[in-house]
């Protein structure tokens, strides 16, 4: 069962190639049903549990990701049956969204490989491949403006997960004094248990660039500016998947090295996190002031909504609950305002209010 | 809520600072669309949508209500268990 959500979302690449579009739209809500109650299952185990030689593990957070993502999934697989029937009937070629399965897929399977890895390395991959599988659904309609976020995208992310590298190699570097130059210094579970001795301004130091680099991901202020042009550009489906899932996905890099300096004892992390989602918070409300595209100012909202939710991780105890609890509540309410959002521009074909 | 409750509870400043931006974030999307839902524009909606568009969002709204009002226990001490995690 542990294995189910990585199998049915490569089934999902596989078949996307073999069937048509609307063939494959039945197969699609099927797989999601299975993605689903596989998510549900893992959830309920408890503990850690590692799997496939100690690459993936769950823990409390990332199973809570997992259900998200596997929630808002099967609701998606169901509004895109729709979505590409009534996109079809009102004259976008049917060839368009010949791999609009393939990369959808492609995305869910790297979010997965990214939230479920106990190797740092393996979620650094897991979420540029994230990057990859995007960059094509965000430009799915081709036109100049869409070519232009796609572009910003990619151009944006991949510096910020480059960061992200650096900061996973830091990381290892402070570890492989105590694991030596293996896949054990990487690996999430030996880091947190060993993090109280191991050198604490290079722990610090690769949260930092963890909070930089995967929080230009997540959204955060001041590294924000490519996600109000992909999230509006995206076909709505997707749309809600950007903002309800993936963000997530990046804001866990950051949780997991906000836990590695917590264990160490270091408190500035925690004030720091405090920073950027105040920061990212009071931007946003300001930006959606003046936001007349429906599609930008549901973007910026999320923005707002990674702010809330980063502040209550670094205040700790009841504002931490409210935060876990907060990520599966954006993702659903988020999730419905982008399919409402996409229902309005197939009807009225406006971006404006 | 919790974590606005949480947020005052550790700094009521930083509270006001969240509660503030959270107020203004509601006030810029009600401004933003409340001239999208009454304007001309909606007069000219055409019933072209298949049943589906209309029934998932729907059908996720009730979710999110039921899940307002009560969430399994077993959830919520998984959410417990995560926090746990996280602060150690």
């Amino acid at each position: 069962m542990m294995y189910m959500p990585f199998l049915l979302s490569g089934l999902g690449i596989i078949l996307s190639l073999s069937f048509d579009v609307f063939k494959m739209s039945y197969l699609q809500i099927l797989l999601s049903v299975g993605i689903f109650v596989s998510g549900i299952y893992i959830f309920l185990q408890d503990g850690y549990l590692t799997y496939m030689y100690g690459i993936f593990f769950t823990d409390p957070i990332n199973c809570l990701m997992l259900l998200t993502v596997s929630f808002l999934e099967l609701f998606v697989s169901l509004y895109s049956f729709g979505y590409i029937r009534t996109e079809t009937a009102q004259g976008v070629p049917k060839r368009r969204f010949r791999y609009y399965y393939f990369w959808k897929n492609a995305f869910i399977l790297s979010m997965f490989v990214s939230m479920l890895s106990n190797n740092l390395g393996v979620y650094w991959v897991g979420l540029e491949a994230t990057t990859l599988a995007t960059a094509f659904l965000i430009a799915f309609y081709r036109s100049k403006e869409s070519y232009e976020a796609s572009w910003k995208y990619v151009m944006m992310c991949s510096i910020g997960i480059t960061l992200g590298l650096f900061a996973v190699v830091l990381l290892y570097y402070a570890t492989a004094k105590l694991y030596g130059e293996s896949l054990s210094s990487l690996s999430f579970v030996n880091i947190i248990s060993v993090a109280n001795s191991l050198d604490k301004k290079l722990l610090f130091l690769s949260f930092i660039l963890a909070l930089v680099g995967f929080g230009t991901k997540a959204g955060f202020a001041p590294m924000h500016n490519w996600l109000p042009d992909a999230h509006s550009q995206a076909p709505s489906p997707i749309s809600a998947l950007l903002s309800g899932v993936l963000l997530n996905t990046a804001l866990l890099g950051v949780i997991r090295f906000y836990q590695i300096n917590q264990k160490a004892g270091i408190v500035y992390a925690g004030k720091f996190l405090l920073f950027f989602g105040t920061l990212t918070l009071f931007l946003a409300s300001l930006l959606m002031l003046k936001q007349s595209e429906y599609k930008r100012l549901f973007a910026y909202s999320s923005m707002e909504n990674m702010g809330v939710i980063s502040l209550g991780l670094s205040m700790g105890g009841l504002a931490t609950f409210g935060a876990l609890i907060h990520i599966l509540f954006h993702a659903l309410s988020k999730g419905v305002l982008f399919m409402a959002a996409g229902n309005i521009l197939s009807v009225l074909h406006i971006r404006f209010g | 809520m919790y974590t606005i409750v949480g947020t005052v509870q550790k700094s009521p400043l930083l509270g006001v600072v969240m509660l503030l931006s959270i107020s203004l974030a509601f006030a810029g999307l009600f401004y933003q669309m409340l001239p999208m839902l009454f304007g001309e524009e909606s007069k000219e909606k055409e019933k072209n949508l298949h049943p589906l568009m209309l029934l998932v969002p729907a059908t996720m709204l009730i979710t999110l209500l039921v899940f307002t009002f009560y969430l399994p226990q077993d959830f919520l001490k998984r959410v417990w268990d995560a926090v746990h995690e996280i602060e150690y």
